[in-house]
């Protein structure tokens, strides 16, 4: 199958992440055509018309959030944009940022302009110096250009972009802990409500989006809502940038239409490799897996709910056979009880716990009731008890092993080791 | 007798004018003197403290949070390996343990200053697994050979610049001759 580029349409244009090429391949038209042409209004309406939705994992339509913000508000209002990709198995943001970043400074600009907005902020994760080089470098094309300033193109709108780094912090992807990072604390969820549309940064109304929702939202403006609504379904349209990688001959990020089915973005991935497919995880890590003969799911909100998963950051991870499950959950536990902030207990007692016994049962000694145990504390730990989502996260992987892979963990418990003996115990 | 020179305060508040309100550049201003400084040390935790008009333990708690902020000086090159879930797929154990063979334990500097190595979580090159980089500059496909020739290249005075230039060269894991590769081929 063919990808449909839309939002990497850009991707191989030589420097396209430069003013001239950007300019030249249709870039900042839409800005022009927002400011000179429609109303703040008429921007939130064809974006709300679009269908499209947040790429960041939640799915929240994207023009319904910029709609929430409140019109009476005396208070300044920001646009942030989440460039803190850290979900283990997604690299499409980073790319987005590094072969793109006028465009998002485009869609940026155009979402201040619809919620009346003058201060924007890119959140780009510590680790991404390219991306963050690339970003500064058109940040300040940008200025130079008027495409951000003072009256930008000439009208009476004004507007500013900062460009922000995280410092190494996964769950500063969590959009109230990156509001929380960005006014210079530790970087620990809030509770909601308030949500950051009615009190997010500063306490003021703040739009959190993602990297690709925004600029996809550019193209919405330029081109129309029934444009967007040619690719994808009725409740999720438009198209979708999936990372795939694992087990996979060719990984990389492929543009696909929404509801595309995982077997077409692993034949884009150049097949599964030699060694076979046992599990996948469809939105990074920290959706539940899936078993191998799976991959029939379609790559949209509704489809992966269908299928017992869930979207998330679309970003497929193919666990071959030779793969022991219990070690690659291992592995992904310490990583999220090594990331949990420690606000809440049940995340921070329940990453640590769960960690703890998948050590046991992959290293040979656990009891006969750890298997039990485990599902008992995931299931603890999960349900929404926590401000932020990460310990669903954590709990994902694990809850998904035990139901598809149950007699995996049983075979470690029943020999006192590991059966896959080809695999080391990693340190 | 100061760390944080009078230009980099200069700086400092430079950059706190771009925020609304100054506290939000506290991240920045940190990256900024852990590159000049190579590291947060007490006198920076201290100083950047009365540029903020905080507490010291109040920016200590915001350095603690973050794991790009190191407390202790690590080498002139810092290599970082991913060992989250795509990386692992595809031989980050066996690119671990050879870094651990070639410079022993991790978060620890050689004793001419030279090298650090730690692990890191997905480092969002999962298509360049196993992904590593080299002071935040990417390094595709680290399998265990090229971890070790990456050493010895920058032991033996090579600039990095040239070293990541040759190690980004290799377009596939496979053409980088991996482990995880040569498993598959049934090896």
């Amino acid at each position: 199958m063919e990808q449909t580029l839309v939002v990497l349409k850009r991707r191989g244009l030589e420097n396209g992440w430069t003013l001239g090429p950007f300019v030249e391949t249709g870039g900042y038209q839409a800005l022009r055509k927002a400011l000179t042409e429609m109303s703040p209004q008429d921007v939130i309406d064809v974006v709300e018309a679009s269908g499209l939705r947040g790429r960041g994992g939640a799915g929240m339509g994207t023009g319904l959030k910029w709609k929430l913000i409140p019109k009476d508000s005396p208070k300044a209002r920001y646009v942030v944009c989440n460039g803190d990709e850290g979900e283990p198995g997604a690299f499409h943001d980073r790319e987005l940022m590094e072969t793109d970043p006028h465009a998002l400074i485009e869609g940026m600009v155009i979402c201040a302009y619809a919620i009346g907005a003058k201060h924007c902020f890119i959140y780009c994760r510590g680790e991404f110096i390219h991306a963050h080089n690339r970003l500064r470098d058109a940040i300040r094309e940008a200025y130079d250009n008027n495409y951000l300033g003072e009256k930008i193109l000439g009208t009476d709108f004004s507007c500013d972009l900062v460009l922000h780094r995280g410092a190494g912090a996964y769950i500063c992807g969590e959009e109230t802990a990156l509001l929380e990072s960005l006014e210079g604390f530790r970087g620990m969820p809030r509770p909601r409500p308030p949500f950051p549309v009615t009190e997010g940064l500063y306490a003021s109304p703040t739009v959190v989006n993602n990297v690709q929702s925004l600029q996809a939202a550019g193209q919405v403006v330029l081109n129309g809502a029934e444009w967007y609504r040619q690719w994808g379904t009725e409740r999720s349209p438009g198209t979708l940038v999936c990372s795939v990688s694992g087990a996979v001959n060719n990984p990389g990020n492929f543009e696909v239409p929404l509801a595309t089915p995982v077997s077409d973005l692993l034949e884009l991935a150049g097949g599964v490799d030699d060694r076979g497919i046992k599990a996948f995880a469809p939105g990074g890590w920290s959706t539940p897996m899936l078993p191998g003969d799976r991959t029939d799911a379609t790559m949209d909100y509704e489809g992966m709910v269908a299928a017992g998963s869930v979207l998330g950051a679309s970003s497929i991870i193919v666990v071959p056979q030779d793969m022991c499950i219990v070690r690659a959950v291992w592995r992904g536990s310490k990583f999220y009880s090594h990331e949990s902030c420690g606000k809440c207990t049940p995340c921070r007692e329940g990453t640590y716990w769960v960690e703890q016994i998948l050590e046991r049962i992959e290293t040979g000694r656990a009891d006969a009731n750890d298997v039990d145990r485990l599902r008992r504390v995931n299931e603890g730990m999960s349900g929404f008890k926590s401000l932020c989502a990460l310990a669903e996260f954590a709990a994902g992987p694990v809850g998904s092993s035990l139901v598809h892979f149950r007699d995996e963990y049983d075979e470690h418990v029943r020999l006192g080791a590991c059966p896959f003996e080809s695999q080391k115990v990693p340190a | 007798m100061t760390v944080l020179n009078d230009a980099f305060r200069a700086n400092a508040r430079e950059v706190m004018a771009r925020y609304p309100q100054p506290r939000s550049a506290l991240l920045m201003v940190l990256h900024a003197a852990q590159e000049e400084l190579g590291y947060v040390s007490d006198d920076v935790v201290r100083e950047v403290a009365e540029i903020f008009d905080l507490k010291a333990a109040d920016v200590e708690g915001v350095v603690t949070f973050y794991t790009m902020y190191k407390h202790k000086h690590p080498g002139k090159f810092l290599i970082s390996v991913c060992r989250n879930l795509s990386c692992m797929i595809n031989g980050a154990d066996e690119t671990i343990a050879a870094m651990q063979e070639t410079l022993g334990d991790p978060n620890q500097t050689t004793d001419d200053g030279l090298c650090s190595w730690e692990t890191v979580e997905c480092l969002a090159t999962c298509h360049w697994a196993v992904a590593a980089q080299v002071n935040y500059l990417d390094v595709p496909y680290l399998t265990p050979d090229r971890a070790k020739k990456l050493v010895d290249d920058l032991r033996a005075g090579r600039t990095l610049d040239e070293v990541l230039t040759e190690l980004r060269a290799a377009k596939s894991l496979q053409e980088a001759g991996s482990a995880a590769a040569q498993r598959s081929g049934g090896v």
